[in-house]
């Protein structure tokens, strides 16, 4: 990440070298395992798994009282992001708004999802804004549906828009330029909440469909007969819709991590070192897009190889799932150090957010402890998380393969894809030792 | 992936619940004092950075040092500015025509940015391991 000054001050040391091989050769040889097979028939139920919750449970959870008690908070956080945005010090190594919007939202998304399920969607500002503008401003006497058409683009395209701000532009830790981002992004899903209302959100708002990704790999779930329940990641990854559209979202997201990675290699840096401001621009925009392409085309290539290899068709969006487990595992191997450090000035500097001398939570003089975990446990989770995302990507993948195919296909239909998401992994790897 | 992620949030929420304890690092904003005078320790690294008209060279752009050794930064410049070590949290005023020394013990590991504030320059990053 290229948050200068305040934000991201710190990275991480490349990793050690045997480290990368053992992760690589574990990734590899369960590939193997799991490709011969434990099992050749579908394992995962999807939607129709899981050990439902307590009645009593499911109607605190959806009462109206939660509901609206969660949009009630969503949209008291949103308030106060742009409120000490626009009102607090244009610094952000007082302000808390950028390392609240970078660390403690897109960052916390992912564990927050991963713990709670589908719990953003709940809480969701835009979501409740776009509800309210139909409702209150809108003349149409129904919302319209979204053109399936224009499938997860709008998501992606917003999404594609916060990583450009994040990875690319250089002054993305401006409190005002994070206000002002946050705004437009409001104001423009607001709009289209005039004709589409809160449906709008499914496949619009790009921050509520990246955590709802997330939420498949949570244990909390809800089953095809609505109760809510406990159940296997793995089959909340199996019980995602079909839906060749989503593809769009997880090449946007793998793609920009494989850049996040690339910005901290050696080679990129000396790329960029001491070059002019609109080359830097440049480079990064046509970098990221690359990257995103380069994921695009390797994951489309291998379902296709693959559907050369079976009579079946439209296989893209049968697979989109198994890479969700592999996004994550990059998003952790980026993040998790500037998640524990950096989340930290989130309550110090939060305790003064207006730089006026206050103490909140009487923790504004508190120092970043770096020494809450060592490089050595961060290189391991670093690793561990991309070994096991491979892994759960790895075994969804065979899952949905053997469900799919018959008998002489149920392998060899796999080949394509697995080489595929070996690159991946080793692609991540290669860049966590290249920094 | 849980085990993992669920560490990911205790650790980041265990800080905030955490009696106030005192970071090791050197408190939030230290001044390295300007003392062009004092020579650098024999096992210090040494570090110059030249600034003229805006223009930055620094003699490493990739500065590695073993933990806990002493970094020592020389900075000269033809505008007044200020130097901050991300992460150490060290800052200090550069004046004009006058060398500008900044000495601390490296003794938290990773890479961490030095830079100057005038539009937010990276001078170099200092690698710690």
């Amino acid at each position: 990440m290229i948050l200068a000054h305040g934000i991201g001050g710190r990275s991480d040391l490349p990793i050690p070298l045997w480290m990368a091989l053992t992760g690589a050769t574990a990734a590899l040889l369960i590939s193997f395992l799991v490709l011969g097979a434990w099992w050749r028939n579908s394992r995962f139920k999807g939607s129709e798994a899981g050990r439902p919750l307590p009645r009593s449970l499911q109607r605190a959870a959806d009462s109206k009282v939660t509901l609206w008690t969660l949009k009630l908070i969503g949209l008291l956080l949103l308030a106060a992001m742009l409120g000490i945005a626009a009102a607090g010090p244009n610094d952000s190594a007082i302000n808390p708004v950028p390392t609240w919007f970078y660390v403690w939202f897109w960052v916390g998304i992912v564990p927050i999802s991963i713990l709670f399920g589908p719990i953003y969607k709940k809480i969701n500002p835009v979501r409740t804004i776009c509800g309210f503008i139909y409702r209150f401003v809108s003349a149409d006497e129904e919302p319209r549906e979204v053109p399936a058409g224009w499938g997860y683009k709008p998501a992606a395209a917003g999404l594609i828009a916060f990583l450009m701000l994040e990875l690319v532009f250089d002054r993305s830790d401006l409190p005002l330029v994070v206000g002002g981002f946050i705004g437009i992004y409001v104001l423009a899903n607001a709009v289209m909440g005039l004709r589409f209302g809160e449906r709008w959100c499914d496949r619009g708002d790009g921050f509520e469909v990246y955590a709802r990704m997330m939420a498949q790999l949570s244990i909390f779930g809800r089953r095809s007969d609505g109760r809510l329940v406990i159940r296997n990641p793995l089959d909340g990854l199996a019980a995602m819709k079909t839906d060749t559209a989503f593809v769009q979202i997880l090449v946007v997201v793998i793609g920009s991590a494989a850049f996040d990675g690339l910005t901290r290699t050696e080679i990129w840096q000396s790329l960029i070192a001491g070059r002019p401001r609109s080359i830097y621009l440049l480079l990064g925009t046509l970098g990221l897009a690359a990257s995103i392409l380069f994921i695009s085309t390797t994951y489309r290539t291998a379902v296709e190889l693959s559907e050369r290899f079976t009579d079946k068709r439209e296989l893209a969006g049968r697979f989109v799932h198994s890479l969700i487990p592999i996004a994550v595992g990059y998003t952790i191997a980026h993040y998790f150090s500037l998640f524990v450090f950096q989340g930290q000035a989130g309550f110090i500097l939060g305790s003064d957010p207006f730089g006026r001398g206050a103490d909140l939570f009487g923790t504004a003089d508190w120092a970043i402890n770096y020494r809450l975990v060592s490089v050595s446990a961060i290189a391991l989770v670093q690793v561990g998380a991309i070994v096991l995302g491979h892994v759960l990507g790895v075994i969804s993948a065979h899952d949905r393969a053997v469900e799919l195919f018959p008998e002489p296909y149920k392998t060899r239909s796999q080949y394509s894809l697995l080489a595929v998401m070996v690159v991946y992994t080793a692609v991540g790897i290669a860049l966590l030792v290249g920094t | 992936m849980l085990v993992v992620i669920g560490l990911m949030v205790l650790t980041a929420c265990g800080r905030g619940a955490d009696a106030p304890s005192p970071s090791p690092s050197p408190p939030a904003r230290v001044d390295g004092s300007p003392s062009p005078r004092s020579s650098p320790k024999p096992t210090a690294k040494l570090v110059t950075v030249k600034i003229v008209s805006g223009k930055v060279s620094v003699s490493e752009t990739r500065v590695e040092v073993p933990l806990n050794e002493t970094v020592r930064i020389e900075v000269t410049s033809d505008r007044p500015d200020e130097i901050h070590v991300h992460g150490y949290e060290v800052r200090s005023e550069i004046k004009p025509e006058e060398t500008t020394v900044v000495e601390f013990v490296a003794d938290l590991p990773g890479v961490f940015e030095v830079e100057i504030h005038t539009g937010h320059e990276k001078l170099f990053d200092l690698r710690v391991s």
